[in-house]
């Protein structure tokens, strides 16, 4: 095919790309070019005789321009996990570690002294109910219970 | 696919691919765009290439070529295949909870 119909349809995509791009950092943005033109010419190398349908078929499949210059734009590069983080970041775990300790002793109060005091008076009124007979007859009868006249009497 | 999450993890998929073997960049990024469940043209992944050479976790080198121009080749660093690694355990950790968490796991 005519060569040039094929370095026009190459001039033009790039030119796309070039214009959806232009938000770019001018370097990066040349890079990006660069990548692109030489996957062009590395694609068509391998094609033995090139049609001008071939020369589309590896632009369609690079793609759409403005996808491409979207794929460039994203913020930085991936990071390794080394990276610091910003000194904003920093205070953050600090002040949420204290009000994490200030909500447990709240709640240690709250939660806490109700049940204390819950235990302390079932055991209070366990000790009460524990009063039966058998043990009026035992060590502990000298101890006043109110509980005997309350309770059906044994049988003895 | 939420594109953010697809591209997350296709930066590994490239590593993994360069884990195999170094590999000229027209054939590393027709591979990966031949699956449409990646839904990523040959062009969008010139940046990602970008990004990872950026990053340190793949280098490339120019080779000759029989036919045509010098050819750029992608290798993974060091680096990048400590990082593939670590994705890898993460990965089978995440995608093991987000199933169960779909109901998408078939075991």
């Amino acid at each position: 095919m005519n060569q040039t119909r094929g370095d026009a349809l190459v001039a033009e995509y790039l030119d796309r790309v070039r214009a959806a791009a232009v938000g770019l950092d001018p370097g990066r943005r040349e890079e990006l070019i660069q990548d692109l033109r030489e996957h062009i010419a590395a694609a068509r190398a391998e094609l033995s005789t090139e049609t001008e349908a071939d020369v589309r078929a590896i632009l369609d499949r690079l793609g759409d321009p403005a996808a491409i210059a979207a794929e460039a734009a994203i913020g930085e590069p991936v990071r390794p996990p080394v990276a610091p983080p910003p000194p904003t970041y920093a205070t953050q775990p600090k002040s949420n570690r204290t009000a994490l300790t200030v909500l447990a002793v709240v709640l240690a109060v709250v939660v806490l002294v109700p049940v204390a005091l819950c235990v302390l008076g079932g055991i209070g009124l366990l000790a009460v109910q524990t009063g039966e007979p058998t043990e009026i007859h035992g060590t502990y009868v000298e101890i006043p219970l109110p509980t005997p006249t309350e309770r059906p009497p044994r049988p003895s | 696919m939420a594109a953010w999450l697809r591209r997350g993890t296709l930066e590994y998929c490239v590593l993994a691919l360069l884990a195999r073997g170094t590999r000229y960049g027209v054939e590393l990024v027709r591979d990966l765009a031949a699956d449409p469940a990646l839904s990523a043209t040959e062009g969008t992944l010139y940046p990602l290439l970008s990004r990872l050479r950026r990053t340190g976790w793949v280098e490339t080198t120019w080779r000759e070529s029989p036919t045509g121009p010098p050819r750029r080749y992608y290798s993974l660093t060091e680096e990048g295949q400590r990082a593939l690694d670590q994705f890898r355990r993460e990965w089978v950790a995440f995608r093991d909870a987000v199933d169960r968490v779909m109901g998408t796991d078939s075991r």
